[in-house]
């Protein structure tokens, strides 16, 4: 009784292995066939005797690996990355990890001019435990990014089962051919300012190396902290986009469409976040003027700049984000007419 | 190096019989049966296949509409049998016809060799 318990379980967790890799419409019907099939199998093996544990693991290594089976009743490959974008895939890989142990490095190596000598040993620690969680993250973001590029072109590859060497792309004309060195770049700085507003925002501001260094930053911290997520998104909006221009080699509309759609998001969050005057240090001014060394400069108002400066950092944001969809858009519609 | 040679070949001969692996099956469906039966009669019939490699067959063929199935459950153990549905059988019909062709032309290249 015990041991015919044991292969009835056996066969159960077989069949669960193979239908929880199935489409669940198609689940219980061919559970239903394959366990009729083990149990011929077996009884193929023991004819009228109790069948043994050892006669339904020998039916099943015969099945074969559960996955495998699963994959054979679907029919298609399943891939995170496929072939078509593994290469860009690594290439992407390999620049935003250099960038992130490059820029953590830089940081540390600034650390050690700016800090007191006792916090050194510190920051030396803190640098070593945060290189590994950021290179870990940079790596699950990259990965997302291209298994959610490699979804939706699997999806379009299905759509377009027809081929015509008709469609075969243009070659792109040399000035449509996008030169890897500039995305390449893109993503390296885009890297250095995400560690950069992560791990050091208090940096971002005035120093004041007269008699005693002072430091007086362009944001209220805990506010900046805050919405530091949104900014992290904003940024990674921006690394999208070169990532789209490397896969996609040269100027067309798609990547037009891209780029517009990913440009349209990043205004809307700019202006979500820096509009509002919360994220800017409401005593900045205030602390310039009582620096030690300054000098107010005569005929400038100090407090009028600052209060606009939120509106001008975000005009001149937008006016880069207009000029780059403009010049992306018109780019893909001279080469895709002259070719 | 023979080992090796050894196992290409029956690479080789692998690739060869998953490529007549469907007419081999068609031609069995004329009257309706279950997986297993065919499992057991292709296997004395000198066509041996994997019960792993012929369920999902099955069911990929009935997906294409060259076989309808039906689950019968009248004896001891309910069974999923399957048949040539009108396509399948026309489908069958030309099949062989490629085959005929194929090892008539095959054979020709064998036997002539490169004269």
């Amino acid at each position: 009784m015990e041991s015919k318990k044991n292969t009835a379980d056996l066969t159960e967790r077989y069949l669960y292995a193979v239908t929880k890799r199935l489409p669940a419409a198609q689940r219980a019907d061919i559970e239903k066939e394959l366990r009729g099939l083990i149990e011929d199998m077996v009884s193929g093996r023991t004819g009228e005797n109790e069948p043994e544990k050892k006669d339904v693991e020998a039916v099943l290594l015969e099945l074969g690996k559960p996955s495998e089976l699963a994959a054979k009743y679907r029919g298609s490959k399943n891939y995170l990355i496929g072939p078509d974008y593994f290469g860009t895939y690594t290439t992407v890989l390999k620049i935003v990890l250099a960038a992130v142990a490059g820029g953590l490095t830089i940081a540390l190596i600034v650390g050690f001019f700016t800090e007191d000598r006792e916090h050194i040993l510190k920051s030396s620690i803190n640098f070593l435990s945060g290189m590994i969680p950021a290179l870990f993250q940079a790596f699950g973001w990259v990965t997302v990014i291209f298994a959610i590029m490699q979804k939706f072109n699997a999806k379009i590859d299905e759509e377009n089962k027809e081929w015509n060497p008709k469609e075969l792309p243009e070659v792109p004309a040399e000035k449509a051919r996008i030169k890897k060195g500039e995305p390449i770049a893109g993503i390296i700085f885009t890297v250095l300012v995400i560690i950069l507003f992560n791990s050091a925002p208090n940096l971002l501001g005035i120093y004041n190396f007269s008699g005693n260094m002072t430091f007086i930053p362009f944001f209220d911290l805990t506010v900046f902290k805050s919405i530091l997520p949104l900014i992290d998104v904003l940024l990674g909006l921006g690394i999208l986009k070169e990532v789209f221009r490397l896969v996609f080699e040269k100027y067309n509309f798609k990547l037009a469409a891209a780029v517009t759609l990913i440009n349209v998001c990043s205004v809307l969050l700019i202006v979500y976040i820096f509009l509002p005057p919360d994220i800017w240090n409401a005593h900045f001014v205030e602390s310039i003027r009582a620096a030690k060394g300054f000098i107010p400069p005569v005929d400038v108002d100090l407090d009028y700049i600052w209060r606009n400066i939120p509106i001008w950092f975000v005009g001149i944001s937008l006016f880069g984000n207009f000029v780059d969809t403009i010049a992306t858009i018109a780019k893909s519609i001279q080469y895709s007419i002259t070719k | 190096m023979s080992e090796d040679n050894q196992d290409f070949v029956k690479g080789l001969a692998l690739e060869l019989r998953r490529g007549t692996l469907t007419l081999s099956l068609l031609s069995q469906l004329m009257t309706p049966k279950y997986g297993y039966a065919l499992v057991e009669s292709l296997e004395a019939k000198g066509i041996p296949i994997d019960p792993g490699t012929l369920y999902p067959l099955l069911r990929r063929l009935e997906k294409q509409e060259l076989l309808t199935s039906e689950w019968e459950t009248t004896g001891s153990k309910p069974r999923k049998y399957y048949v040539l549905s009108k396509s399948g059988k026309e489908t069958y019909a030309k099949m062989c016809k490629e085959w005929a062709e194929m090892a008539e032309n095959l054979n020709r290249l064998i036997n002539e060799g490169d004269k």
